[in-house]
Parts: structure tokens; C-alpha cells; sequence
């Protein structure tokens, strides 16, 4: 039950950050804070097997392991929507690039093919 | 002071001020000849070869129109806009048309097209398929086209009837201020969206578009919508 709130939470919290601005400063803290906290979870997980075994029951979970997997899963879509955001963001980049180089070329190439002054 | 005339055009046409734009995709077969029935109306065309893996770009290049390449593929989407910036940069040029490269849109159209703006007091004007008449238009494309008209707001506030032509005349305010951000298809209604958001007075002009089986073949396919509707639902989470 408990688990089941925390779970929608975060898909709630993750579509409020796609709708949002995915670059903005906060948002940039936020990811490096959450991951922070990723890795402090991870060492604590490793030398406490317990706890994490502890922490599932207190949120209805059956088992240790299957907290584990639903960390992960959130993990999983929080790192598919960053890379989609930066390979958008890359591919404007690039495209911008590549039109540079396009145009620049163009106005030589054509200014030869026509004798056009400019 | 005007620029590039095209070799074979003469003397002054009341189009010098009109650049042509033309994204190519591997239309090695068709676009020369689009570009001769162009250049007698039309004297600068620019066509933008969207890095064709068939000889498009040489058979432009034996053409009076301008050739830009762009190194890599990018998308019809960025292909426009590409060619409007290089159009935006020659000297004297004041309106721009674009135009599909398999040739299924008609000289006259895109000639009255640009009179409706450059005497008009239209800012950009569009073609439409559907202002008078569409017999010649497939009815499933005739039903999802007159859908997306209908569905998109950014259409319904300007009342256009056909969101998705690819004939369309803009002058240079309009022009200089379109960003096309959708390398892909979804520029359509990208660019009608910014119409819809802007200023600027825009008219729908009846235009034949002729269905060839070559254009058919090479036309959207239905299911391409889907990848339309995801790319311009997440637009606007990007750009700012």
C-alpha cells in the first residue's frame, strides 16, 4: 500500500519534470541531490542487507529484493528521460552545425557556379 | 541590386525579389525537372539536398537553381529552414516560397500564392487542397488532413482548412522570424503553430496538388502521424 504511493509519487514527480523544464538550474540540483542520495542508498544497502530488508516491510514490501528492483525500474525511467532530453538537445546542436557549414559552403559554391559578387 | 540569376532566364521578372526553397531527399529522378518548370517563372530557387544517397545533388547541380548541401541528413524540417536562412542572406530577396520536391505542386499556384502577399496585405500566405474542391485527394489523407486541421488549435484559430501543404509563401518578417526546430515532419504544424502565435496576417489560397503515383509512393504514410503527434508534444518542454 505504502509502496504503492511512493511508486505513483514518483511517476507524478517524474511527468512534472518532463512537462517542465528538463534543463533548468533546480531541476540540474535536483538530479545531482537524487543521486547523491542514489549512492548513499547503494552503500548503505551493500554493508546493511537488513536494513534494506527492515525498510521494505515498514513500506509493505515483501522482500529486501524486490525494493531493490523498484528502485531500479525508477532509476530506469528517470535515466531514459534525461538521455532523451540530451540527445534532443544534442541533435540541435548538431543540426545547427551542420547548417553552418551547409550555408557557408553554398555561398562559395554557388557564387562560383553563378559569378555572383558578394 | 539583384543577385544569382539563374543561367537561361533573361532580362527582369516581376519575381526577382521571390526565392524558391526546395528540400530534396533523393529525388534524383524528378527534381531537375521540377526546377525547369521553376526557373521560367521563378528565376532564384534554391534547393537544399538533405544529404541524398542518390544523385540529387548533381542533378541540381546542373540547374540553374542554387545548391545547398547538407552534410549529413537532417530532415525535411531542417532542410526549410536551412534554405530560408540561405535565402534570407541573398541580396534583394523579399519573399520566399516553399515547395515540395516531387513535383506536386504547380507553378501557378505558388505564382498566385506570392501575388497574394506581395499585393495583398497578407504576411504569409498558405495553399490549401481544400478551399475549393479536393476530388483529387486520396479520402483516407483527405480525412486525417481535414482531421488535423480540425484537431489543432493553432489551425482553428487561424481557420485553415489544410494544416499540412507544403506550399506555402511567407515575406521577410515572416521569414526571418520562423525557427523551425522540428527536423522532421512535424515542421508542418510547427510552422503553423508560430503563425497561429504571431502577428502576422495569413491567408489560405486554393491550390491544386497533383497526386502523381510518384508522389504518392514517396508521400507520409499514415502511421508517420504517430511520430508526428510525439515530436510536437514534447516542442515546447524543449525550447524554453
Amino acid at each position: 500500500m505504502i509502496i504503492q504511493v511512493i511508486l505513483l509519487a514518483v511517476a507524478a514527480a517524474m511527468l512534472l519534470l518532463f512537462i517542465r523544464n528538463w534543463h533548468s538550474v533546480q531541476t540540474r540540483a535536483l538530479k545531482r541531490l537524487a543521486f547523491l542520495g542514489f549512492v548513499l542508498a547503494v552503500v548503505i544497502a551493500v554493508l546493511r542487507p537488513d536494513w534494506v530488508n527492515w525498510l521494505a516491510h515498514k513500506i509493505d514490501v515483501g522482500r529486501g529484493t524486490d525494493l531493490v528492483l523498484y528502485a531500479l525500474a525508477t532509476a530506469f525511467v528517470f535515466v531514459s528521460v534525461n538521455t532523451y532530453f540530451r540527445l534532443k538537445t544534442q541533435e540541435a546542436r548538431f543540426t545547427d552545425l551542420a547548417r553552418a557549414i551547409a550555408v557557408r559552403d553554398a555561398t562559395e559554391l554557388n557564387a562560383e557556379r553563378f559569378g555572383v559578387r558578394r | 541590386m539583384q543577385t544569382a540569376e539563374a543561367p537561361g532566364t533573361t532580362g527582369t521578372s516581376e519575381f526577382d525579389d521571390v526565392w524558391v526553397v526546395i528540400p530534396v531527399y533523393n529525388e534524383a529522378s524528378v527534381i531537375a525537372g521540377v526546377v525547369e518548370d521553376l526557373l521560367p517563372t521563378f528565376p532564384n530557387v534554391v534547393c537544399v539536398d538533405d544529404g541524398s544517397r542518390d544523385d540529387s545533388a548533381d542533378r541540381i547541380f546542373h540547374t540553374g537553381a542554387h545548391l545547398v548541401t547538407h552534410p549529413v541528413n537532417l530532415g525535411q524540417g531542417a532542410a526549410l529552414q536551412t534554405g530560408l536562412e540561405y535565402a534570407l542572406l541573398q541580396d534583394g530577396s523579399q519573399y520566399f516560397v516553399t515547395f515540395d520536391a516531387d513535383g506536386q505542386h504547380r507553378v501557378e499556384d505558388a505564382a498566385e500564392l506570392v501575388c497574394a502577399v506581395k499585393c495583398g496585405d497578407a504576411d504569409v500566405a498558405l495553399g490549401s487542397r481544400f478551399l475549393s474542391g479536393a476530388e483529387d485527394v486520396p479520402w483516407i489523407k483527405r480525412t486525417l488532413l481535414k482531421a488535423v486541421a480540425a484537431l489543432s488549435p493553432a489551425a482553428r484559430r487561424l481557420q485553415l482548412t489544410d494544416a499540412h501543404n507544403g506550399l506555402r509563401v511567407l515575406n521577410r518578417a515572416a521569414a526571418s522570424q520562423l525557427k523551425i526546430t522540428m527536423n522532421g515532419m512535424a515542421h508542418a504544424s510547427e510552422i503553423v503553430d508560430y503563425l497561429a502565435r504571431s502577428e502576422l496576417a495569413v491567408t489560405e489560397i486554393p491550390v491544386t496538388v497533383l497526386y502523381t503515383d510518384y508522389s504518392k509512393a514517396k508521400g507520409q504514410s499514415l502511421i508517420n502521424g504517430v511520430n508526428i503527434l510525439f515530436d510536437l508534444s514534447l516542442r515546447s518542454r524543449r525550447s524554453s
